[in-house]
């Protein structure tokens, strides 16, 4: 932990301070940079999809279905490939390109709000488990033992089922699945911060236990806890992917790039760019949000590279 | 040409070869396989409306009257020769020398045995149209037996030549069957595994002078994938020689393989949707308002629907019946033009200005769903779309838990309008109208011997359904199948491939 120094260890005037060190190490290294950068201009072409996307992502024409993208033209002369539709139409005749805009949207929406609901969830468990032990730690134990032994996409797919699909179930469904990684991780990180000095001195002082946990214990084990984010988010938006296709996640017509991937199944043999689109475009935001995870990881606690 | 194209027509043709290799092989084993979408819930044929169902029936079971696949003639099957006595009794002389799978003998007490057990309400075969017209059937002696009808029934010799297959004196009932099932057909079965593969091997005292002819083949194989894209990957990678119910858009880049050809052929079948006019899946829903019905029926963009999506010979269709059935006529019926600003008028009128949320099931193609959920948006419907496995939504639907039902429906190949519009509007499992109006129309019609008074009632029924607008008829169906070109195949228009007629070239 000495990435974030506590706040009393004033740096010596001559050295850099730890953020400008880690503002160094983030811009040499080529993983974070590659990962951010992707991830902010997918993060733009969300926010901006009305002003981004070519066409509307609902309404197609069945007149002009399946045309295929732009390269069709140059590599095999299809002479239906043009510009009007640079990646395509799909089998409804709705545009390729715009779809994957919008499909962005419901991916993030997912991925972020399923992240930041199980970290919730799980740090606050962790937290509790790693300061207190004893009884708490066992029945957090308990919880994250039994949470771990729920298959979940099984259960996703039993809930979904149950209560039919919306954005709203299935943030929560996955929410509420994901947290056990938050726990362990800072449970672990917790109970090492705990018997650390400065959180000795903070109890002699008479400090009560919320500042204690909040001011003293929370800011210091932050760092782990950002590389779990990015896999739970990376592994939410691959869920969400996964009940789309299986057709109980997003509902049509969404632009789910799960969903894509179930309408372009048939077309898997004589049209691979429909199914190949999606899997690209899941592919690069997973990469991007994993390189992201990864590099914040090297940068904000170097020795813990590996 | 692009260098791209020329290397992926080399690819295609490496892939030709190699998947050749084993088509070959198939014919020296002298064993087709097949493969089949749908998981049928009881290979009896009274227990199950599934498509696949009737042609596993078709193989293992016989008719006493076959009708010719191609002239729609009658031909001696069991029976060598039938005669009305009046209008509720027919008389039939049956074949001798027959013999079941497992050797015994067929006989008079065969027939009466597996007609009396279906005819009995209780029993609760399936689709009670198909058998609820006989009362009873009695032996006269060893080879004749007398068919009682409650009512006059025309279309019975139709009947007794699709659904109604003959049984042997030992059939207890679905379980049973559906374990052992014992026929007199060109083939028999080896081995069955519910849900997953049927074997057949041919039958070889299949009775002499049948209409069916001796099985060609030896063995049939029939494994069941529910997924058409895992199927077709079975037949471009030689694992299967013939698929049914292929994906149009596939049919010209299937065609375009060396060792495989497509067939698309128009059937009896047809698309349509069905609306809860009688609120079962809800009462006073909005589809319980005419107007409302009649906005759906002018949202929907048939043309483009049948242009684009089913492709082919397929037609749009104004009556819920195939157009070649006897009494279906929608000269008078009102037709519904695609018209989507009238729809939102209508739906304005019915108070829906806003339009509402509903459910759309369907078991098809997910595309041809959206595409429908995709026309109702565009007037303010919002319709959830549920696919769902066909023998699960088709229990739903007999439930009455289907809002909107796209489905489709092959009457049996039998060629007459009751086997369509009585089966789906006379009150029972399947009626979303249950109007008694409709239905004493029907009952009229199904039970006339006079075809002039058939014709007028179905005529009067087919309007007032679609004044009404009970259904949204789609389009007839063209089935698409996709095989190996080393097999003889050919597609028929009642939908029912015959293993037993195809060879290998």
């Amino acid at each position: 932990m000495t990435a974030a120094q506590p706040t009393g260890a004033a740096p010596a005037p001559v050295a850099p301070g730890p953020r400008t060190l880690a503002w160094r190490r983030a811009r040499g290294h080529l993983g974070l940079m590659t990962g951010a950068g992707v991830l902010a201009l997918i993060l733009a072409m969300a926010l901006l999809a009305p002003l981004v996307a070519p066409h509307d992502p609902y309404t197609g024409s069945l007149a002009r279905r399946r045309i295929p993208p732009i390269w069709h033209a140059w590599l095999y002369d299809s002479p239906k490939a043009g510009w009007t539709y640079p990646l395509g139409t799909d089998r409804l005749g709705r545009d390729y390109l715009s779809r994957l805009i919008y499909g962005s949207r419901i991916s993030l929406v997912i991925g972020v709000s399923a992240m930041l609901i199980s970290g919730f969830i799980g740090s606050t468990l962790g937290l509790l488990a790693g300061y207190f032990g004893g009884k708490v730690d066992m029945i957090v134990n308990f919880f994250v033992t039994t949470r771990l032994s729920l298959p979940v996409v099984l259960v996703a797919l039993a809930v979904v089922a149950l209560t039919g699909s919306s954005l709203l179930v299935l943030v929560l469904v996955l929410g509420l699945l994901l947290w056990d990684r938050f726990a362990v991780v800072m449970r672990a990180a917790t109970q090492q911060a705990r018997s650390l000095d400065y959180v000795a001195a903070a109890e002699a002082i008479g400090c009560s236990t919320p500042y204690l946990l909040l001011r003293e214990v929370l800011p210091n084990v932050l760092n782990p806890l950002i590389v779990v984010a990015t896999i739970e988010m990376a592994n939410a938006i691959l869920l969400e992917a996964a009940l789309s296709f299986l057709g109980l996640g997003v509902r049509p017509p969404q632009p789910s790039w799960g969903l894509m991937l179930a309408e372009a199944k048939e077309e898997i043999f004589f049209n691979t760019w429909m199914i190949a689109l999606p899997g690209i475009a899941l592919f690069v935001l997973v990469l991007s949000i994993n390189l992201l995870g990864d590099g914040a990881r090297d940068v904000t606690a170097p020795e813990n590279r590996n | 040409m692009g260098i791209v194209r020329r290397l992926g027509w080399v690819g295609m043709a490496v892939a030709a070869t190699l998947a050749a290799a084993p088509a070959h092989a198939q014919k020296a084993k002298d064993e087709l396989r097949v493969v089949w979408r749908n998981v049928i819930p009881n290979v009896d044929p009274y227990f199950n409306g599934l498509r696949d169902g009737v042609v596993f029936a078709h193989h293992v079971w016989d008719h006493l009257i076959e009708r010719d696949p191609d002239t729609f003639a009658y031909r001696p099957g069991l029976a060598t020769e039938w005669k009305w006595v009046d209008d509720t009794t027919l008389d039939l002389t049956l074949r001798q020398g027959v013999r079941f799978h497992d050797g015994s003998p067929f006989g008079a007490e065969d027939v009466v045995h597996t007609l009396n057990y279906i005819a009995r309400p209780e029993n609760k075969a399936l689709y009670q149209r198909n058998t609820n017209w006989i009362r009873n059937a009695e032996t006269v002696d060893a080879h004749k037996v007398r068919i009682h009808l409650h009512r006059p029934f025309p279309p019975a010799i139709e009947f007794l030549s699709l659904p109604i297959f003959i049984f042997s004196r030992s059939y207890t009932g679905p379980e049973e069957q559906n374990k052992r099932p014992i026929g007199t057909g060109p083939y028999r079965v080896a081995a069955i595994e519910p849900g997953k593969e049927y074997r057949f091997e041919r039958f070889a005292e299949h009775y002499e002078g049948s209409p069916k002819g001796k099985a060609r083949i030896g063995k049939v194989q029939v494994r069941i994938i529910t997924d058409a894209a895992t199927e077709l990957a079975e037949l471009l990678a030689g694992r299967a020689d013939l698929l049914w119910y292929v994906d149009a858009d596939q049919v010209p880049s299937i065609q375009r393989q060396r060792n495989l050809r497509t067939v698309s052929a128009e059937t009896m079948r047809i698309g349509y949707l069905v609306l809860d006019a009688a609120g079962r899946s809800g009462a006073d829903n909005p589809l319980t308002r005419q107007k409302v019905r009649q906005a759906i029926l002018h949202a929907i963009d048939r043309k483009s629907f049948v242009d684009n999506l089913v492709q082919g010979e397929a037609r749009v269709i104004h009556a819920p019946c195939f157009p070649t059935q006897l009494g279906c006529d929608d000269t008078s019926a009102p037709k519904y033009a695609f018209d989507p600003t009238k729809a939102k008028a209508l739906l304005a009128e019915a108070g829906f200005p806003n339009g509402f949320r509903t459910q759309l099931m369907a078991f098809r193609s997910r595309v041809w769903t959206e595409a429908i959920q995709a026309d109702l948006k565009a007037v303010g419907i919002d319709a959830e779309v549920n696919m769902l496995p066909v023998a699960t939504l088709i229990q739903r639907f007999q439930k009455g838990e289907t809002p909107i039902y796209q489905g489709d429906w092959g009457s049996f190949s039998v060629n007459d309008a009751s086997a369509i519009v009585s089966t789906f509007f006379k009150g029972g499992e399947d009626d979303y109208a249950r109007d008694r109006q409709v239905k004493e129309w029907l009952d009229i019609a199904d039970n006339s011997n006079d075809v002039a008074v058939r014709k007028a009632n179905y005529k009067k029924a087919i309007d007032r359904i679609m004044e009404q607008a009970y259904w949204v008829p789609l389009n007839t169906f063209v089935t698409n199948y996709a095989h190996t070109a080393e097999l003889d195949f050919r597609a028929y228009k009642d939908e029912i491939p015959r293993y037993f007629v195809y060879s290998w070239k």
